[in-house]
């Protein structure tokens, strides 16, 4: 590994992170591990580990954070959150770390391929004849695809 | 014996130490009725209120409390006056003072060490030579208390510099000095605005308002590097001082070039203040603090009664700690007075005048300086502790301890030797002797839950695993038994200090007897045990009778 100069980084990046919404306690992240050790997605995807990406943010690593694909592995299942003793709100900061990777054009494609979809039929699965047909049988109305909402929503950003 | 008359409590008390521990103890002891010396190794007491920097209020405080004793008439004063010898026992020391113009000696009833550090510089010898750059925890302390406009290393930075702190990397680092390098690093981040980069050991927040200080040291964005063995290096390239290291966290390495670079100082007992603790043998722990390090003469204690130590003195503290400390010590004192009367121990601890020789073995090796001698040897009844060291290594068997004298081993030997021979053979046989405290206790418990698979072990407890005889260990080796385990306190945990060593000392000795003798040594051991490992005091008894099986 290469050695970085702590002052080619930046150090107000975990500010920055602080000021998102859910971020606020960033800050106050003593490294005690839980979230990692809680963490169901780390069992299976080693590289994504709650602790180390709270270390990057503290310590500035923002470019090399926000481009990393791990940060979107996060299965937002909360159990983070809900174990931190210091009351970071880790599930919020992926969230907030997502948002600052979109809005650097630093989301991987698969994520803009999402968006597309959703944009073009208000989910993430096509509705088609088989589960309507399904869901007549159980007595359920059947669904169209009906966009409208979702495209004023992601259209904005 | 001495007559008990000799013996006396002088209800006079010698404090010692310039700071607000040593006043408060000495305020505390006139309030109690005693007659108080107050000796301040190195400043008058106009200047004791300037010792407690960053407690606002305590500085007044200070200054009442040293008006208020000056113009008691049970107290005196002696300024830049160093206590030189203490001679004597508890009740009735004599100590030596020295001032500039005069030595001479004082007879003091009981004694309370509250020396001030002093700032001691550890880095000096694990950095290159300094830089500007560099600046200590202490001075940097002092900058900040002075006006933001003074001229100093601080108002020399720029605004958005790095700063780097390195904490307790080079010593112990304690939680004083964490304190003030917390209060230093959050200053300088809302001063300059500075990045600032926190090198540590353990983060020490055990004391009043810590961890608030870390939590909002955190939230002011300064960033903490952990480390637990390795710190970073130090890599010279001109007049600066690069930081190279690897995060703990990441793995990845990294490194600093700080515009400035903050190094806490340590402090330490004057020089004079460990050749006192020296001389008047009260040890000092292994960062050579008073008090050593042994939980049993927690929180004022010495090895020696009636000499207490309180504050700074045992170790770098918080401002807040010293008139806590001075007002226990002071009470320490007071129930010193108030405890055991003097009483003739002649029924519990004596010396036999027809086999002493006064070679002086015992004086030399009791460890609570409680031997003294004129015509003949005396023990004191204050000061001894009952461990049974001296009796332990008394050439003559001259010393005798109630509940443990030879005689009484030797029945009980007896007594242990006519069960063996009821008993069918079979089992190995074998003696443990062990300190009451830690292995009497282990061994009561392990009986109860029948954790004991060896049938023919018996238990003799000593006061101390310093009693033990080398006449004793070979007379149960006479009486039939097949091996002889002797179990001490763990090393730096033994209430008379250095009973377990004397202990394992005596036990080497005995086996070189043994195989002079075409006897196998390994039939006499020694173990460590403290009193809550009854699982493994099993397992050694397991194990000895094992290897006793294979002999």
């Amino acid at each position: 590994m290469e050695r970085i100069d702590l002052k080619k980084l930046d150090p107000d990046f975990k500010h920055r992170v602080a000021q998102e919404l859910g971020g606020e306690h960033i800050r106050t992240c003593y490294a005690c591990g839980v979230c990692s050790a809680r963490c169901p997605i780390e069992k299976i995807e080693p590289e994504y580990n709650p602790r180390k990406i709270i270390r990057m943010i503290l310590l500035g690593m923002e470019e090399a954070l926000l481009k990393e694909e791990f940060l979107w592995h996060c299965s937002t299942c909360y159990t983070c959150q809900e174990s931190c003793p210091q009351g970071v709100n880790f599930t919020e900061v992926i969230f907030a770390l997502r948002n600052m990777a979109v809005r650097k054009g630093l989301a991987p494609a698969g994520m803009g391929a999402a968006q597309n979809l959703l944009c073009r039929q208000g989910r993430m699965y096509e509705v088609g004849d088989f589960e309507n047909e399904k869901r007549q049988e159980m007595g359920l109305p059947k669904i169209k695809s009906d966009p409208k909402d979702y495209k004023h929503l992601l259209e904005k950003e | 014996m001495i007559p008990l008359q000799e013996f006396q409590k002088r209800p006079r008390v010698l404090t010692v130490g310039g700071g607000l521990t040593a006043l408060e103890a000495a305020s505390q002891l006139i309030h109690f009725g005693y007659e108080v010396l107050l000796a301040c190794p190195e400043m008058d007491m106009e200047k004791v209120n300037s010792l407690l920097p960053g407690e606002r209020g305590l500085p007044d405080y200070a200054r009442n409390l040293a008006e208020r004793l000056g113009a008691h008439g049970k107290f005196s004063f002696f300024p830049e006056t160093r206590v030189n010898a203490v001679d004597g026992f508890a009740g009735d020391f004599q100590v030596r003072l020295t001032s500039i113009q005069k030595e001479w000696n004082e007879s003091v009833g009981a004694i309370i060490l509250a020396p001030e550090l002093v700032p001691e510089q550890k880095c000096s010898a694990c950095l290159p030579a300094s830089s500007r750059q560099i600046i200590s925890l202490d001075r940097l302390v002092e900058e900040l208390s002075s006006p933001p406009a003074a001229p100093g290393v601080v108002a020399s930075l720029k605004s958005h510099s790095y700063a780097a702190f390195l904490v307790g990397l080079t010593g112990s680092g304690g939680v004083a000095d964490m304190a003030q390098a917390l209060e230093a690093a959050i200053a300088i981040r809302n001063r300059l605005e500075a990045q600032v980069y926190f090198f540590s050991g353990n983060i020490k927040v055990a004391e009043e308002g810590l961890e608030r200080l870390y939590q909002e040291c955190r939230e002011a964005g300064v960033v903490f590097f952990k480390f637990d063995n390795e710190r970073p290096e130090f890599v010279r390239d001109g007049d600066r001082v690069t930081l190279q290291f690897r995060d703990p966290l990441l793995g990845q390495p990294f490194e600093l070039t700080p515009d400035l670079l903050v190094i806490d100082s340590g402090h330490t007992l004057t020089a004079e203040m460990q050749s006192l603790a020296h001389s008047a043998q009260l040890g000092l722990d292994r960062s050579g603090y008073l008090q050593p390090g042994n939980v049993h003469f927690w929180p004022y204690g010495l090895q020696r009664t009636g000499i207490f130590a309180a504050g700074a003195a045992k170790g770098p503290q918080m401002a807040s700690a010293a008139i806590e400390e001075g007002r226990g010590a002071a009470l320490a004192v007071h129930q010193f007075f108030q405890g055991p009367p003097l009483e003739p121990m002649d029924r519990e601890v004596w010396v036999d005048k027809g086999l002493c020789t006064v070679c002086l073995t015992c004086l030399r090796f009791c460890p609570h300086q409680a031997i003294g001698w004129t015509h003949r040897v005396f023990i004191h009844p204050l000061a001894c502790r009952r461990c049974g060291i001296c009796a332990g290594e008394c050439p003559m068997d001259a010393i005798q301890i109630a509940g443990y004298s030879d005689p009484e081993v030797e029945n009980r030997l007896a007594d242990i030797s006519a069960l063996w021979e009821k008993e069918a053979a079979g089992d190995p046989k074998f003696i443990v002797f062990g300190c009451r405290r830690s292995a009497g206790v282990a061994w009561e418990e392990a009986h109860s839950l029948k954790l004991i698979a060896e049938s023919q072990v018996e238990f003799i407890g000593l006061p101390c695993a310093g009693k033990v005889d080398l006449d004793f260990l070979l007379k149960a080796l006479s009486i039939g038994a097949d091996g002889v385990l002797v179990l001490a306190c763990p090393e730096e945990n033994c209430r008379s200090l250095h009973g377990n060593t004397y202990a394992r000392e005596r036990i080497a000795e005995a086996q070189d007897y043994l195989e002079e003798a075409g006897i196998d040594s390994q039939r006499v051991r020694f173990e460590t045990l403290s009193s809550n490992r009854v699982w493994v005091l099993k397992d050694v008894l397991t194990d000895f009778g094992k290897k006793i099986r294979e002999l």
